[in-house]
Formats: structure tokens, sequence, C-alpha cells
């Protein structure tokens, strides 16, 4: 259950910082606060059209166990995952936007002196933003968007894994639905945001059991500047909670999950069209700020072409 | 209790969505001096008006300032006036002459009381441009050019070539242009 869920998990902090940095207006406006949990890809504000590519690495550091304390990973095990996130974004009216990402999951282990890698493409995700009221727009009230995703189960699954140690696993199994709101409001080169997610998954069938996830709430907040170049920088906290899983419409204990991540991010426009995004991220490896969660350490880079 | 502040935003979210349409000859605006004029008063002092909505902390605006003092410069002369617009919630006479001396402007900036009309042109963004005649006909809106805030020497000149078409007493050739600037903070 761990794999599964810190893909997801993952693969959310690492669009985030595309979707969190399109600050376009380094004065008065920044278009852009975090939720791309459920926006993966989001456009700017004049942009139509964008499609972009996303490295990202992530080592692991070690884990919270169900009863949140820090262990280190083993000093015979190691954990890598990489990751190609293909994405893009079309403006279906003008405030209303679509975007669909494809990752690309590779995962290496090692565990005393045996070692396997594979990996392939995950979970496909679509999401819906609708932005009622923009950043900047009014004096004070913050800028307000919708948000609808759906994550679809093109991945294999842990138990479909055929690599030793399942490094071929690339995704959860179920279909996911995402609903969330955020808030967005800028005061002259800064911009903040918040937003609240919510995650449904549906049950799933393995080996004759019913297994079902319960819902999983992200709260994402974020600050950010923007430059006069029209760089930005931004820092990013994410919340994570999910309660027992049911196997059988009985509960797990102790499978309950709480994730704290944090993250640096940047964008530097190198044209109009044309930015790179790149950022730091971590699980801080302290008691309590996890629970059944492996604790990480990676960054992203990536490139974003937009249209207009 | 607990409803009121959802009752505010949506009733401010509503509000922002429903604009009154206005046209622009009904719009009044505050010039340097304080005084408040008809649109239709300005725009007869030219046989062409381009109005610039601004914000002064824009840097798309910025950016484009030195293509907008040269497009001032060459069109003033051949009867074209520019009139910049603050249509933005703090606008005042006094924040509208600072923007002048700021941004250096070779025109004046008149203010726009509740944004009506950026409303009646359909403005939401810096940079914004409207061509009227001295009938207050609109013979464009959109932006400057197509550059966001790169200056590229590909961009095309909207604003340019619309006025060019104008003084030649051609149809223009396009009516409309993407505005590129940032979010005119109007409520």
């Amino acid at each position: 259950m761990p794999r599964w869920s810190r893909s997801t998990f993952a693969r959310s902090v690492a669009v985030l910082a595309a979707a969190l940095l399109h600050a376009e207006r380094a004065f008065a406006q920044a278009c852009c606060a975090g939720s791309g949990a459920v926006t993966p890809a989001r456009l700017g504000v004049h942009e139509d059209a964008l499609v972009g590519l996303q490295a990202r690495y992530a080592g692991h550091l070690g884990s919270h166990d169900a009863e949140g304390e820090y262990v280190r990973t083993p000093s015979h095990a190691r954990e890598i995952n990489l990751e190609q996130n293909l994405f893009g974004a079309v403006r279906v009216v003008r405030r209303v936007q679509l975007s669909v990402l494809v990752p690309f999951v590779q995962t290496h282990r090692r565990a005393y002196g045996r070692s396997s890698t594979g990996g392939g493409i995950g979970d496909l995700n679509v999401a819906a933003r609708w932005d009622p009221l923009l950043a900047g727009e009014a004096q004070r009230v913050p800028g307000v968007g919708l948000l609808a995703g759906v994550t679809f189960p093109t991945g294999r699954t842990a138990e479909d894994a055929e690599r030793p140690m399942a490094t071929d696993a690339t995704g959860i199994g179920a279909v996911q639905a995402n609903g969330g709101i955020a808030f967005e409001q800028t005061f002259g080169p800064w911009f903040v945001g918040v937003s609240g997610l919510f995650a449904w998954r549906t049950p799933r069938t393995v080996r004759g059991a019913r297994m079902k996830l319960a819902p999983q709430y992200t709260l994402l907040a974020s600050v950010g500047y923007a430059f006069p170049s029209g760089a930005t920088a931004a820092l990013v906290g994410l919340y994570t909670v999910e309660g027992l899983a049911r196997v059988d419409d009985a509960a797990v204990p102790a499978s309950d999950r709480r994730v704290v991540s944090g993250s640096i991010a940047g964008s530097v426009p190198l044209t109009d069209w044309l930015r790179v995004v790149a950022s730091l991220f971590a699980n801080p490896p302290f008691a309590s700020l996890g629970l059944n969660q492996p604790v990480t350490a990676g960054g992203t880079v990536g490139v974003i072409w937009g249209f207009s | 209790m607990k409803i009121a502040p959802v009752v505010v935003l949506v009733g401010s979210l509503l509000g922002a969505c429903a604009h009154a349409p206005t046209s622009p000859r009904d719009v009044t605006l505050v010039e340097r001096d304080g005084a408040s004029r008809a649109l239709p008063e300005i725009a007869a002092r030219a046989p062409l008006t381009v109005l610039v909505f601004v914000a002064a902390d824009c840097p798309c605006l910025h950016a484009h300032l030195p293509r907008l003092r040269e497009l001032a410069k060459t069109y003033g002369p051949r009867g074209v006036q520019f009139v910049g617009v603050d249509s933005e919630v703090f606008a005042n006479p006094e924040r509208a002459r600072q923007t002048e001396r700021d941004l250096d402007l070779p025109f004046p900036v008149v203010v726009d009381h509740g944004a009506r009309l950026a409303n009646a042109l359909g403005a939401e963004y810096a940079t914004f441009t409207a061509v009227l005649d001295r009938s207050v006909n609109v013979h464009y809106r959109g932006g400057i050019d197509s550059d966001k805030r790169r200056m590229h020497d590909g961009a095309t000149p909207y604003l340019r070539e619309v006025l060019d078409d104008l003084l030649a007493g051609k149809p223009t050739r396009r009516k409309e242009g993407k505005a590129l600037g940032c979010v005119l903070r109007k409520w």
C-alpha cells in the first residue's frame, strides 16, 4: 500500500512547481498559486495552451512508520524514484482550462545485495479548473479557483508487478476523483495561495479481496515572489491526511497516512512563451510529521512552452 | 452567522461578474485637473483617440513604455491623441498624476471611477488599448502588439497597423487584438 500511495503523492509534489510558478505579473499580480495536485499543468493568464515536460528525482532517506516515528533507510537498502511528466493544458473558454498529465515512472531498489530497476507509464490525470475570480482582480477578495480532476489507473499496480521488488509498479490501480478550491491573492510582488483538495478513490479487487482507500484531504499553502524579470521563486508547504483503508469493508488498523512536504521552487522565463521550472523538495525526517509514508528528498526540472 | 462570509464571497463574485452594460459614450472621466468630463467631450479633441489602460506597477506595461512613447510621438502630430486610463480601485487624480510622472508618459492619465469605461470596452488588462474616433465609435480594442514583455522584433504591431489604416482612410485590418498585460484591479 505505501508504494502506490507514495507514487501519487510524489507526482503531485513533482508537478506543483510547474503549476505554481506561472506568475506573469511581477508586481500586483501573480496568476498562480499551487493547485498542482489537481491541476498539474496550469495556463498563465494570457496563454491559450501549453505543453511541458518535467523530470523528477527522489531519493529515499527513510520512512515514517505507523506510529509516526522516523526510521532511517538501512545501509543495505536504497530506493530511487525517477519520473518524467508530460503534460499539456488548453483553455476551453476564457476562465476554464483543461489539462492532462501522462507520467512515466521508474524505480530502482536495492536490498541485501540485490537490486532491481523497472518502470513504465503511470496513472494518467485529467483535470479542469475554473477561475471565477483571478488573483489581483479585486482588492479585498482573493482569486478563487474551482478544481476537479480524475486520475485513471493506466499504470501497473504493485500486485501486477513482474520485476523483483515490484520496481515496475507505476500506478495505484484505482480511479481517483479530485475536487478542490484554491484561493490566491497578490500583494505587490508577493503572491500567496491556499488550496484545499479532496480525493476519493474507487474500490478495487486484489486477489479476491475488495480494497478501498479512505478519502484523502490535502491542504496546500504557498508564498512566492515575482521579480521584475519575470522570474519567480516560491515556498510551498503541503499537508495530506488519509484515513484507514478498508479490506472487505473492514478497516485496516494502522493504515492511515499523514504527509508533510516542503519545497522551494523557481521559474525563469527564457522567452515570452518558454520557461524553465525547477524545485527542491523534501519530507521533513522528524517524528510525527509523517505516518506510513516514505521520507524522500529530491528535485525537479522542467520546461514549459506556452501558446497564445 | 457562519454563512455570512460565504454570502459575502458569493455576492462579491456575482458582483464581479455582473457588470452593468454601459456605452462608452455614457462614461464620465476625471481629468488631471480634477474636472469630470464625458468621454465624447474628450474624444472630440482629436480625429482619433487612443485609450491606454494603465497599471503603474505592471511590468508588461513598463516593457511597452518605449513603444508607447514612440507611438505617441509618431502619431500625435498626425491627429491622434493618447489618453491613459486608470480604472483600478485605487484610482484618483493624484495617483493619475503620479502615474504620469512615474512612467514618464507623454500623455495624460484620466481616472475611470468604478471601471465603467473599462467594463464598457471589455478592458481587463493593463496595456489594453482602444481606438476611438470623434464620435466615440470604437475601431479597435486590444493589445498594443503581440509582445508580452520580451519586445522581440517580430512582434505584430496591432495598434500601429490600426492607426495607419485609419489615417489612410482604409478599413482597419483588425478589430481586436489580445492584450497581454496585468489584471486590472477594478474593485
